[in-house]
């Protein structure tokens, strides 16, 4: 029996000539593809029964003034082996055209209006140029993540209109919702269109508070930028700091010791525990259950105030540091977490019976919002919201990054893809959390928890490239760095 | 004659000065169901006072309807509420107090508050007022066969001679069943009709979901104040017919000042054990699905025509 192909072979074999390049970061195959072919590499990948790759993220460099070239990398996850596969292609000198995936594979379809509009790069044969991230009130031609941008340009604010798309029809009407809320919430536009109560079409804006983080980090140097990583999102703390330090450790060769690894997992699970418990509360309270999302906040307070007296900070900032933790646990601490566990998770517990219990609630969870596993799949869904459709992913597992090599992460899926399901998929995990908490208490070692500084970036030449993923509560983050000698 | 007027008055005073605090007792008892201390149940008065000391802003595109509304909304659940006896039996306005009146005295603040809705030309008006109507077509059969399975024990539709008889145990039947199906009917157009859960969400922030919230969502200052405070009369003009229609006993049935006296408090009793009770079931139930609300007015329906049918069973 032959030896099964590598995904790499796959690809080569099936476009020997459109491939100009095969190479690896930390691991992961890169296959440079001429940028005509990009479009028919992708859709490959995409669909070939071996393969199944889903987008999990396209993004864009420009590396001027250095080198007068853009480039953009496409990520795919292949669904059977959950490896990564990396297409990369390259826009020489001016050209600031590059061939739309989106009419193969639907998920790209915001990271390429994305592009166009940070980079000024034009996918050409997307279905859908209209503006995205750059609302009509940014002047025409800015595209901010270009290198000659300056970060602290202020921007003249113009007129300018969003075609939203219209049905029309007799008892069809559009109901704009936000950006403004009755509640306290994110910014966000949807436009439905309804006849009577079945909706025909929703139309979303977002992006109403672009904050032009990216550039920021560009502003920051490798150490420093790390509060900046910590306040990309308000509850994602741990999650985003992390793939960031990750990702520079790996550029620097440092070796984050086994102890603030650990503590890594605990902090990452600590976050993990608030953002579900919060959430949980928020699906009932949105069914007007509002008990439930009372006790939820009670449980979620008593989380933050663990934090808080942990790391002087509800919000988790400033445990993580490029290297390992700043903040170490005393053994004590470690005692006070899992005898504030084994508090609440009893009572969490009684609520999880009370909730299913309650037929109207049930009732409101069960069927609604029904994500089928194919439409999931089409837009590369993953997280808890993959985890309920049927997507068994978890980076943890999967990819493992702080302790979770050592930690056995148990990842619950289920097939409906319904609220219910979603919700049950957040219950598990804070049960799963508070288990690995415990576990991470029983193995921590003794040790150091910052790595010795090397100080100089691993790779010989003079630029490295680096790749660090890292799943929290809320997202699945990667960190994409490159560094040389002469820059930051 | 000045007798007559001074128990209207009073009789209108205490319908005004309980419906705020009715409806700070059920966000009370939710509070505390919650574990949370909650604001204190004299906070609606606070805020209406502050609604009617703020200018109200007006869209351009309403027309009169817009702010007649609130005046003709409360006036009429004013009106509707002088037509049940509150804490006296025999009341001088009872030559008006049919229950048919009173049906259509609240459907007419409803119709023109779905009138408003729909006139300041915002999305989430239209809607609001879309679903209200599907809900008040719909609790209005159950509403009026519950109260009439109750006015044929009584042999009248007058809402006086009904609690009246019922207080001194006239005309009741032996067995306790239609009265008792009736009161289940009452009880879900209550929950209907003043937008509680598990029907509407009074305390919700998502516009879609919204019914009664999303009608008023145009209006400000006073003229939400008038909207909000109507809304409580309407609560408790509710809580009022559950308690004296099914339960009137303690009720004033002479005009004594002795009698009268205690038949307001019996009446604060039993109005804040009902609002103890809504509260507690607005936090044991999450809301249905727009669509489920048909089918739990049809039940409040079924039920009020089984009371009927009990009824004519029962007498042979």
């Amino acid at each position: 029996m032959p030896r099964a192909m590598t995904p790499v072979e796959r690809v080569t074999e099936a476009f020997g000539a459109a491939i100009a390049e095969v190479s690896a970061v930390q691991g992961t195959p890169m296959l440079r593809v001429e940028k005509e072919h990009v479009p028919v590499v992708a859709h490959y990948v995409h669909t070939h029964p071996e393969l199944r790759g889903t987008l999990s993220l396209l993004w864009a460099m420009d590396h001027r003034p250095r080198e007068a070239r853009s480039e953009l990398y496409y990520l795919f996850t292949l669904r059977e082996r959950r490896e990564w596969l990396l297409l990369r292609t390259e826009l020489r000198g001016e050209d600031r055209l590059f061939r739309s995936i989106t009419p193969h594979i639907h998920a790209a379809k915001w990271y390429e209006r994305e592009i166009r509009d940070l980079f000024g790069l034009i996918p050409q044969g997307h279905p859908d140029l209209r503006r995205l991230v750059r609302h009509e009130h940014w002047p025409k031609g800015t595209h901010p993540l270009k290198k000659e941008f300056s970060w602290n340009t202020v921007l003249q604010r113009q007129q300018g209109e969003y075609r939203f798309r219209h049905i029309e029809g007799e008892g069809v009407f559009e109901v704009p919702v936000g950006p403004i809320h009755a509640g306290i919430i994110e910014p966000g536009h949807f436009r439905f269109s309804v006849a009577g109560e079945p909706i025909m079409q929703l139309e979303l804006r977002h992006f109403w508070k672009h904050r032009g983080v990216e550039k920021l980090f560009e502003q920051q140097n490798l150490a420093t930028a790390v509060p900046l990583a910590e306040r990309v999102s308000g509850d994602t703390t741990i999650g985003h700091s992390l793939a960031y330090c990750q990702a520079v450790e790996a550029l620097l060769g440092l070796e984050v010791p086994r102890r603030a690894r650990y503590l890594r997992s605990l902090f990452l699970e600590l976050e993990r525990l608030h953002n579900h418990l919060g959430d949980v509360g928020a699906i009932c309270n949105d069914t007007a259950y509002v008990l439930a999302h009372a006790h939820c906040g009670r449980m979620k307070e008593r989380i933050m105030q663990l934090s808080d007296r942990l790391t002087g900070s509800r919000f988790l900032r400033g445990a993580n540091q490029v290297g390992g933790v700043a903040v170490d646990l005393t053994g004590a601490q470690l005692a006070e977490v899992v005898t504030e566990l084994d508090a609440i998770e009893p009572d969490f517990s009684e609520l999880e019976r009370i909730l299913f219990a309650n037929a109207s609630l049930t009732d409101r969870l069960e069927t609604t919002g029904v994500l089928k596993e194919r439409t999931a799949w089409d837009h590369a869904v993953m997280g808890v919201v993959g985890k309920a459709t049927g997507i068994d992913r978890d980076l943890r597992r999967d990819r493992p990054f702080a302790a979770y090599d050592e930690l056995q992460v148990k990842v619950s899926v289920y097939r409906y893809g319904d609220v219910r399901a979603r919700m049950r998929v957040r219950m598990d995990e804070i049960h799963e959390s508070m288990r690995l908490i415990r576990d991470v208490r029983e193995r921590i070692p003794q040790g150091p928890i910052t790595a010795e500084p090397s100080g100089v970036p691993v790779a010989g030449d003079s630029r490295c490239e680096i790749l660090r993923s890292c799943s929290g509560p809320r997202f699945s983050g990667r960190y994409w760095g490159t560094s040389s000698r002469t820059s930051r | 004659m000045l007798h007559a007027l001074l128990l209207v008055g009073v009789q209108t005073i205490v319908l005004l000065v309980v419906a705020p605090f009715v409806v700070g007792l059920i966000r009370k008892v939710k509070a505390r169901l919650q574990c949370r201390r909650g604001a204190g149940v004299f906070q609606p008065y606070a805020d209406l006072a502050k609604l009617f000391r703020k200018q109200p802003v007006v869209s351009t595109t309403t027309s009169w309807i817009f702010t007649a509304t609130p005046y003709i909304l409360f006036a009429s659940t004013l009106a509707a509420g002088l037509l049940v006896p509150v804490f006296a039996s025999k009341m001088p306005l009872n030559f008006a107090g049919n229950i048919i009146a009173l049906v259509y005295l609240l459907a007419l603040g409803t119709f023109f508050l779905i009138l408003a809705g729909l006139d300041a030309g915002s999305a989430f008006g239209g809607m609001g007022s879309s679903r209200e109507a599907i809900v008040a077509s719909l609790t209005e059969p159950a509403m009026i066969l519950s109260i009439f399975a109750i006015a044929l024990t009584a042999g009248s539709t007058n809402l006086s001679t009904i609690v009246h008889k019922t207080a001194l145990l006239e005309g009741i039947v032996t067995d306790p069943a239609p009265h008792l199906m009736a009161l289940a009917a009452l009880f879900i157009v209550a929950l209907a009709e003043t937008g509680r859960v598990p029907v509407d969400n009074p305390a919700t922030h998502l516009e879609l979901t919204m019914i009664h919230e999303a009608m008023v969502l145009e209006y400000s200052g006073r003229y939400l104040a008038l909207v909000e405070w109507a809304a409580g009369i309407k609560l408790l003009v509710f809580l009022t017919l559950i308690a004296n229609v099914f339960a009137p006993w303690g009720i004033a049935t002479t005009h004594t000042p002795a009698a009268i006296g205690i038949g307001i408090l019996v009446y604060l009793v039993k109005v804040s054990g009902l609002a103890v009770l809504i509260g507690t079931i607005e936090s044991m139930f999450a809301k249905l699905r727009l669509f489920r609300v048909t089918d739990l007015l049809g039940v409040a329906f079924i039920l009020a025509l089984l009371a009927l049918v009990f009824f004519y069973i029962l007498r042979g």
